[in-house]
Parts: C-alpha cells; sequence; structure tokens
C-alpha cells in the first residue's frame, strides 16, 4: 500500500530505529572502533592499527576455537532441527493431553542455564558418580568423564545446548503444522495419501518458510553460542568457542581491544553464514514463488 | 490421525516415543526439585541421582531468608514484561512498512536491522555501559529493557516480515479503498491476523529474556534491582563454594510460576494459532 | 479508529518514556555525583557530624562469615553515627565480579570500597593513583602491628606496597584420610615432594584415588610446589616478566612434577567445582584433599576438631631444592578490599578504625572464622584452630599462587596449558615454551620488564 504521506512510515519505524542505534549500531561501531587499539582498560588506548587482526589469524586459539565453532554449528542445527521437527510431528499428532505436552517439551527452555547445565554436570560427573556413569559400569563399561574428556566433550555440550533449545524450535514448527489448512489435508487424505506421503508432499513443503527461518535462527545462534559452553568449561581448547574465547579475552585477559576484534570477526562471520544459508535456500524457495 | 486397526503397533510405539521425551524432558526438573528437598547431609552423603528420604524445607527457608527471591521475581517479571512489549511494539510496526508500505529503500532498511542478528551482545557490553552510565540510566529497569529490546527487534522483524510476505496485499488495499489510513489498516487488520506470529515472537523472546544475566550483572549493581538469574549467584560462597540445595530450591521457587503462567498462556497460543490458520 | 488510538498513544507514550528516561538520566546524573560527593566532603553548614555513604561492590557472598562480620559492624556503627551508610553489593561468582570490576574500573565508574587479589590488573589501578595505601592508612590508624604479618604482606606488591586490607587468615593443608593411608600400606604422612607422589602411587596401586581434584583455584597451586622449593617465589616473579624463562631448567622440573601428580586426580578434574571435590574426599571418594583452611567446617566435628580419621600435613619439602623449607608453605588471607583514594576521608577513616577495633573477634566468636589478626583469648579456642592460628604466625615465606602474580592475559594461558599438561595433552617442554611466548607477548602491558 502507499503511504499518505511521508511522516506516517517514519512515525511507524522511527522509535525502533532510535531504540536499535543506541543499543546495537553504536556500541558495535564504538567496539570496531576499539579493535584498532591496544587497551585493558587502565592504561591509556594505544592505536595499534590492524595489528591485532593481523594476530588473530596467527592465533591457534582462535583458529582452533573457530574450527569447533563450525563443528558445534554443524551438529548442533542438525540435531536441534531434527528433534525440534520430530517432537512437533509427535505433538501434532497426539490429541489429549497436548497442553500438557507442550508445556512439558518446553521445560528445559524455561530453567536457567544455570540448572540445566548444574544438572548434567552432576549426571555426568565420574567422581562422585554420577547416574551416566553408573550406566556405564552397569554395562561394563570403563566409567569416564564425558564433559572432561577432550574427545567426548564437544559433542557431549553440543547435546546438552540442544536438549536446552530444541524445545524453542518445537513450537515453533508446531505452530506452523497447527496453522495448515485443514481442507488441504482432508483432501489429500481423500486422494489416499498415507501419512509419510502427506509430510513428504504437502506438510512439509507447505512450512519451507518457516524452516528457512528456523535454520537461519539455528546458524546464527549456533555462531553465538556462549551460555552452555561457558559455564561446562573443562578448560582445554577442545571445547572453546569463539564467543567464550573472546568474552575470556574481553573481560579475564582484560584486553579489550583484541576481544573487540574477535568480536568484529563473530560479527562478519555471521553475516557470511546467514548469507550463505539464505541463499541456499532462498534460491529454492524463490522458483516456486515465481 | 492414526486411528485403523492395523496401526495398533504403531500407535503402541508412537505413545512410548511420547513418553520416553516426557521422561527425558521432565527429569531436570524432577532432579531440581528433589535436590531442593535433600538435607546438607544427603547432598553429600548419597548418590546424587537418589530420592529425598524425606521432605526438608531448610533449603526453601534459606533461600527466602538470604536472598530475596520474591523481589527478584518481581523485578524478573517487570522486566521481561516491558522487554516484550517493547520489541512487538517496536518492531512489528518496522516489519509492516518494510513489507507491505510502498517507500524508498524498504530492502535496505530490512537489511539494516537484520545487521543487529549478527551481533554478540558482549561486543556492545563496554560501549553499552559508558553510553548508559552517561545517561544514568544504571540501575534502572530501563538498562536491563533498552538493550534486550534493541538486540530483540531484528529477530522480531525478520518473523513478522517471513509472516506479512504471505498476507495477501488485495486485503490492504481494499480496506485503503474503503478510506483506512495505515494506523488503522495496521492496527485493524495486519496485528490482530499476526496473532500468530505475535505468539511465536513473545515464546521466542521470554525464553532469552527471563534467563538473561549479561545485562542484569552489568548494569544494576542494587540488591533492590537484581533479577532471578543474577540472585541464583547468592548462594555461592567462599572460594567458589556453592550452597546447592538452597540454590535449587531457588530454582524451583523462580520456575514454578512461569509453567503455572506458561501452562495458561499456552491454551491462548493454541487459540490464536487456530484463528490464523483459518486464514492463512 | 479506537485500536488504532490505543496503539498511538502506547507508542507515544513509549517514546516519551524512553525520552524521559534518557533525559531524566542526563539532569539525574550529576545530580547523583554532587550527591556522594557532598557524601564524602565534609558538611560546612551545620554542625552537625559529617555523613559517610560507603559503596562496597563485594566479591564475598551473602553467606560469607568476613562480609557478615564487617556487615554486622557496620551496623554496629550505625547505630552511633545515624548518618552513616554502608551499602554492599555481593557477586560471589568470581568471574562475574571480574567482569564486573573490569568495567567500571575502565568507565572510572569504581565504587568507594571494592574487593581485590595484589593481581596485575590491580596493581594497575594502584599505579595509577587510585587507591588509597593501606601501609598509609594503617600507620595513620596506628593499629599495623595488630595483624598477622601475613596480613600485611600477602598483598603487598613486589615493589613493598601495600593497597589492600585483608579480612581472613588461611593457610593451605593436604587433608587426608589415615585409613586409607594405613590399607595402602603408608606409614607416615609424606614429607617430601617425592614421597608425596609416592604415596599417591601406592594409593592408586591399593584401588584408591589418591587425590580430590576439582577447584581450579587449588589445582594452578600445584606446578608451584616444585618450582617454590627450588627457587621459592624469586621463580615467578622472574619469570613472569620474562626475565627468567619457564623452559629454564626449574621451569621444566615444575612442570614435569606438576604432570605427574596431575596423574593421580580424580576422574573429570577439569570439569569439576570445589563443591564436588568436597563432597568425594568426605564420602571417602579419594584419599588426599589439598584446600585451606576455609574449608575448615565442612572438615571439622561439631566441637571444632578434625573428624575422625582425617589427619593434615603441610606442603611438602624437597631434597633437591632447599630454597624455602617446612616452615614455607601456601598461606594466604583471602580477597582484600581497596578503598579508593578520593574516597578516603576523615570520616571513612575513623569508621575503618572502628571496624578494625572490633572486627577480630566479631569475625572469630561470633561469625566462627579466622581473622587476619590474632583475637583475644585464643587460648579457648578448639585445638586445631590454635594451631592454624601457630601455623599463621610461624609461616616464614608464603608460596605465591602464580595464578595472582601472572599478568591476566598470560594466566588466561596458563589455566588452559595447565589442564593439557595435566590431561597429558602437552609435554612439559611444551607447556614451558607456550607460557614463555605468552609472557613474550603479553607482560610488558603490565610490568616493567625492561631492567
Amino acid at each position: 500500500m502507499n503511504p499518505k504521506n511521508k511522516i506516517q512510515p517514519l512515525i511507524f519505524v522511527l522509535p525502533a530505529f532510535v531504540v536499535y542505534m543506541l543499543t546495537v549500531i553504536f556500541p558495535i561501531l564504538w567496539s570496531m572502533g576499539y579493535s584498532l587499539f591496544s587497551w585493558n582498560g587502565i592504561n591509556d588506548m594505544k592505536f595499534v592499527g590492524l595489528d591485532n587482526y593481523v594476530r588473530m589469524f596467527t592465533d591457534k586459539t582462535f583458529l582452533g576455537a573457530v574450527v569447533n565453532n563450525l563443528k558445534f554449528v554443524l551438529l548442533g542445527s542438525v540435531f536441534q532441527l531434527t528433534v525440534g521437527l520430530f517432537l512437533a510431528i509427535l505433538l501434532s499428532h497426539i490429541t489429549k493431553g497436548g497442553n500438557l505436552l507442550r508445556v512439558i517439551y518446553f521445560i528445559p527452555c524455561i530453567i536457567s542455564s544455570m540448572a540445566i547445565c548444574q544438572v548434567f554436570s552432576k549426571m555426568l560427573s565420574a567422581q562422585p558418580q554420577g547416574l551416566v556413569c553408573y550406566l556405564m559400569e552397569k554395562m561394563g563399561m570403563e566409567p569416564f568423564a564425558l564433559l572432561a574428556n577432550s574427545r567426548t566433550a564437544l559433542i557431549t555440550i553440543t547435546l546438552i545446548d540442544g536438549y536446552k533449545y530444541c524445545g524453542l524450535y518445537m513450537i515453533i514448527f508446531y505452530s506452523a503444522f497447527v496453522s495448515i489448512s485443514k481442507d488441504v489435508l482432508e483432501a489429500s487424505i481423500v486422494d489416499g495419501c498415507n501419512l509419510l506421503q502427506q509430510y513428504r508432499y504437502i506438510k512439509l513443503p507447505l512450512i519451507k518458510n518457516i524452516f528457512s527461518i528456523v535454520v537461519v535462527m539455528l546458524v546464527n545462534g549456533c555462531l553465538k553460542t556462549f551460555d552452555v559452553f561457558y559455564i561446562l568449561d573443562n578448560k582445554s581448547a577442545s571445547t572453546e568457542m569463539v564467543a567464550t574465547y573472546m568474552y575470556k579475552t574481553a573481560f579475564n585477559a582484560v584486553d579489550f581491544g583484541y576481544g573487540s576484534t574477535l568480536a568484529v570477526f563473530l560479527v562478519v562471520e555471521c553475516l557470511a553464514a546467514v548469507f550463505a544459508v539464505q541463499k541456499c535456500l532462498g534460491s529454492a524457495k524463490g522458483d516456486e514463488a515465481e | 490421525m492414526i486411528r485403523s486397526k492395523k496401526n495398533i503397533v504403531l500407535r503402541i510405539i508412537f505413545y512410548a516415543v511420547i513418553l520416553v521425551f516426557v521422561v527425558v524432558q521432565i527429569y531436570p526438573i524432577f532432579w531440581v526439585v528433589c535436590s531442593s528437598l535433600k538435607t546438607p547431609d544427603e547432598m553429600r552423603y548419597t548418590a546424587q541421582y537418589a530420592l529425598p528420604s524425606g521432605f526438608y524445607p531448610g533449603n526453601y527457608i534459606s533461600a527466602f531468608t538470604i536472598s530475596s527471591i520474591p523481589r527478584y521475581f518481581i523485578n524478573s517479571t517487570v522486566v521481561a514484561v516491558l522487554t516484550l512489549i517493547g520489541i512487538v511494539l517496536l518492531g512489528c510496526p518496522v516489519a509492516f512498512v518494510i513489507s507491505k508500505v510502498r517507500i524508498k529503500h524498504a530492502d535496505a532498511l530490512m537489511g539494516f536491522f537484520l545487521f543487529g542478528m549478527m551481533i554478540p551482545i558482549f561486543a556492545c557490553l563496554i560501549p553499552m555501559f559508558q553510553i548508559y552510565n552517561a545517561l544514568g540510566l544504571r540501575n534502572t529497569y530501563w538498562a536491563l529493557v533498552i538493550p534486550q529490546v534493541g538486540f530483540g527487534l531484528p529477530m522480531c522483524i525478520y518473523l513478522y516480515t517471513g509472516f506479512f510476505k504471505f498476507m495477501p496485499d488485495s486485503l490492504l488495499e481494499a480496506a485503503v479503498i474503503d478510506g483506512a489510513g495505515m494506523g488503522t489498516v495496521f492496527g485493524k487488520i495486519v496485528l490482530p491476523m499476526a496473532k500468530n506470529t505475535t505468539m511465536t515472537v513473545l515464546t521466542y523472546n521470554f525464553v532469552f529474556v527471563w534467563n538473561e544475566f549479561t545485562y542484569a550483572n552489568t548494569f544494576i549493581s542494587s540488591s533492590d534491582m537484581k533479577t532471578l538469574p543474577v540472585g541464583l549467584n547468592d548462594f555461592v560462597g567462599l572460594f567458589g563454594r556453592v550452597d546447592w540445595g538452597s540454590t535449587f530450591a531457588a530454582i524451583v521457587i523462580s520456575i514454578l510460576p512461569t509453567l503455572i503462567v506458561y501452562f495458561i498462556l499456552n491454551k491462548n497460543i493454541i487459540e490464536g494459532m487456530a484463528a490464523g490458520a483459518v486464514k492463512s | 479508529m479506537k485500536k488504532k488510538l490505543v496503539m498511538l498513544l502506547t507508542s507515544l507514550a513509549t517514546c516519551a518514556a524512553l525520552m524521559a528516561g534518557c533525559g531524566g538520566g542526563e539532569e539525574t546524573a550529576p545530580a547523583e555525583q554532587t550527591q556522594s560527593e557532598s557524601g564524602s566532603t565534609a558538611d560546612n553548614g551545620s554542625g552537625k557530624e559529617e555523613p559517610l555513604v560507603i559503596n562496597y561492590i563485594s566479591a564475598r557472598g551473602e553467606t560469607d562469615a568476613a562480609l557478615k562480620a564487617v556487615k554486622k559492624l557496620a551496623e554496629d556503627y550505625k547505630k552511633e553515627h545515624p548518618n552513616f551508610e554502608f551499602n554492599v553489593e555481593s557477586v560471589a561468582d568470581r568471574a562475574t565480579y571480574l567482569q564486573k570490576i573490569k568495567i567500571l574500573a575502565s568507565s572510572n565508574e569504581l565504587p568507594d570500597w571494592f574487593d581485590a587479589d595484589p593481581e596485575a590488573f590491580f596493581e594497575g589501578l594502584c599505579r595509577k593513583d587510585l587507591i588509597y595505601s593501606v601501609d598509609e592508612l594503617y600507620e595513620e590508624l596506628g593499629i599495623s602491628d595488630r595483624f598477622f604479618d601475613i596480613a600485611l604482606d600477602y598483598p603487598r606488591f613486589s615493589d613493598g606496597s601495600n593497597y589492600l586490607m585483608t579480612w581472613q587468615g588461611n593457610v593451605e593443608y593436604f587433608w587426608y584420610h589415615t585409613d586409607m593411608f594405613e590399607q595402602a600400606g603408608i606409614t607416615a604422612a609424606p614429607k617430601t615432594l617425592d614421597e608425596l607422589l609416592e604415596a599417591c602411587r601406592k594409593l592408586q596401586d591399593a584401588g584408591i584415588t589418591p587425590i580430590a581434584a576439582g577447584n581450579y583455584d587449588m589445582i594452578m597451586r600445584y606446578p608451584a610446589f616444585k618450582a617454590f622449593r627450588l627457587e621459592g617465589n624469586d621463580f615467578i616473579d622472574n619469570a613472569r616478566m620474562g626475565k627468567e624463562k619457564f623452559s629454564s631448567d626449574t621451569g621444566i622440573k615444575t612442570a614435569e612434577y606438576a604432570q605427574k601428580i596431575m596423574q593421580y586426580y580424580s576422574e573429570g578434574w577439569t570439569n569439576s567445582d570445589a563443591t564436588a571435590q568436597m563432597d568425594l574426599f568426605l564420602n571417602n571418594g579419594a584419599a588426599i584433599l589439598y584446600t585451606g583452611t576455609w574449608d575448615t567446617p565442612d572438615l571439622v566435628d561439631e566441637n571444632g576438631e578434625l573428624k575422625e580419621g582425617i589427619s593434615t600435613f603441610k606442603l611438602p619439602v624437597d631434597v633437591e631444592g632447599t630454597a624455602t623449607g617446612e616452615n614455607d608453605y601456601y598461606a594466604n588471607c583471602g580477597i582484600g578490599t581497596a578503598v579508593l583514594k578520593e574516597s578516603m576521608t576523615p570520616a571513612m577513616k575513623d569508621f575503618i578504625a572502628y571496624i578494625w577495633d572490633n572486627y577480630a573477634d566479631t569475625a572469630m566468636y561470633e561469625f566462627n572464622m579466622l581473622p587476619s589478626m590474632m583475637p583475644s583469648n585464643p587460648e579457648q579456642l578448639p585445638g586445631l584452630t590454635q594451631q592454624i592460628l601457630s601455623d599463621l604466625e610461624a609461616c616464614g615465606t608464603f608460596a605465591q599462587c602464580w595464578d595472582v602474580r601472572l599478568d591476566p592475559s598470560t594466566n588466561e594461558v596458563y589455566r588452559k596449558e595447565l589442564a593439557s599438561l595435566g590431561m597429558m595433552e602437552s609435554t612439559p617442554e611444551e607447556f614451558c615454551e607456550n607460557m614463555d611466548k605468552a609472557v613474550a607477548q603479553y607482560a610488558a602491558d603490565y610490568f616493567d620488564t625492561a631492567e
């Protein structure tokens, strides 16, 4: 539709614009400025040009963190997407008690990360023995601490993080399924579609839009992941993420300049990833819309 | 859906799978509740997966006496409500303008807002602190609300535009022909139709707002203004020793009302969805 | 139409509120400042007592005995000085606390009182002349000689200056289960570092987990054991500035020793915590626990004496390294408290004097915590407490914690490298090499490395 005048759209956009500038754009530009300096919060800021960026690409811990993070994005997104979708499908076939189930499946999402992490770190602890190690022993395995072992820690934390957040994607998928028109489904049953075919040819294609939104959310969220990895830190390089490394650099090592550099990298990385995802999924969707 | 008799096996499997998930999803909260009822000795000397021997209220008493959980709860609620209202009120109109109103540079505007999704909050922490400090916003609810609204906007706008794309223009044009202004179209047609998306936005943001820790810790330095996630740290003792019993009790106190609210709201979400379903 | 109006109004209201928030803030910010300034300067007008407002951000938890004692004394003080206010914000989680203080410091918004360890970041603040010298303060109040020596020496920087008031006296011991030692055929508590390794091996052979480990602050002590015996604190004091290499003979030896002893840690130590290690030890899950006397409440019975079957030994000596002896061990005074120079008024001094006049007895007898000075009537205290007090007094050279001495950036590297050393993912040589690299890269930002 056409606006009546130029002011009207402005009124609609301006409040959001102001808040957004004040909280997101302005601080990140400020931060980009920091990335050109060497500053530890007490001494005077020293202009170092692009030194921090040069340092970043020779920093082994950082490069390791990038690799870890990409592994996590891949594993985490696939896991959360599958489980979220699966739960949503399960839920959409429930007739009784669906309301209660939706609440139950959503529980891990609303418990604070600290509580979830504590539950898992107790469950996975080898000494004192937690549930998982107890079961390992019963099954005749040598119990070991999954979270402390650098070979298993990344995958374990991926699962914990996925467990915490998959309920969110379940809700989004579920609402998408529910909003599919009943007529279309009934027509398909009349046409002799079985359950699998229904999903294959009708339901999933219809929620394609939601699907791509979720993928973007997932990839973006996983790239910036912080809390679960930070809390379950096992001090080894195997679970370092870019965001946790950035936090430690900025606030533990008080290297605000370099920390800001890592932040800038994270922004660029997210931009690139989301662009790529959009490109892949968007082109497929575009064909259909035309 | 699965009604025929030959599918009875399938049905059993179906319910078994559901049950497994229920157990898995409910276990952490069950574990937290159990732990909150254990005496300090039980915590220490029995296996962590053992059930509590009885009902020990001591942890709850200390949760209420050592830290002011009810106070934190109110703070968290105020911040969450203000933030959620702010996100929807500010975000939805922008999405509407971007996708339904013919303006110049709509794509650029969209890109500008989406950019925010890529930014890690820690990158903005120091500048933000300096801004809020200069503005005298530290130790106010605004210091927690504004940044979360700002960072919530991109996803909110993204979700809304995703929905608006599928809203037929003809509907709006018809209203305009009937003489409705932009405000009316937005308030009377667009907003009610987007109920479904609004629920998604609210649910999505609630999860993050409710558990938000960083801003609350950085911008608040008065005990009266603490939010729940920050308040949970009240039980950390000397050299990192944590009074887990009380912490778990505090966690239970903090999530129970949330669960109840969510349980009630959930019904509205379904109704909103059903209403939305007819239209899309 | 109505809806439109409501919409418009609400969005307008939100804007207005936001603007008001901003605008109002700008006005109130300076007002607040003047208020706090007038809070700390003398009240010229009336003859009333000058008001004193102390904002204190504490790294101690709400349940911490030292903080409780100070709070109680502040309350007592307020009874006689109605214009006094003591606002405490307690941020118990250490990482969270440090993040907060670092942001406050970088924005010049430090509170009147805050907690700190004598580490490099805090040293930077002192170099900028922001903090009131505690040596001077105690001198002015005439109370220097009432503290344990360590209470004054522990927070001292290498140049001899001291900017922190310390509240506690802690000694670190190896606590062990005597029956487990017997079971493993160990007859006497280890006297030397090698005997300690030997004891661990015997325990392991007997199917007992030798060391309950989890608290990373304690784990970070282990690499220093050997170096402390070989060269005393000189090693870390020089190595942190690059004046000595970690890959020197001493450095390699100490890393080798650390790696050996870390193999005797309980499974999963990198991901454990202080509570878990104590639970493990008390549940007879491991034979040895290395921790400080702040943990005594868990290790003693209701009379304040050691629980049955638990005994202690101090940091063993070394045959090879004799720079320090059996009276030199880890002892500390907990995290200290700094007072901003600009907040140090006569009224502030009066309050601090009041605190120290009453603190020792309040802490010891009301909150059961060992204070940084001798309480009155120590002879009526339980035997263990007396032993700790005398160890505090007797402590010759106390070992420096590496994580406190290193600069913050190198410290981050240290944490990581130590984990991979302990998990056998790197060799002692690699550990030392990476430490040297980190020092070369970062130390110059904090220390005057040139000499």
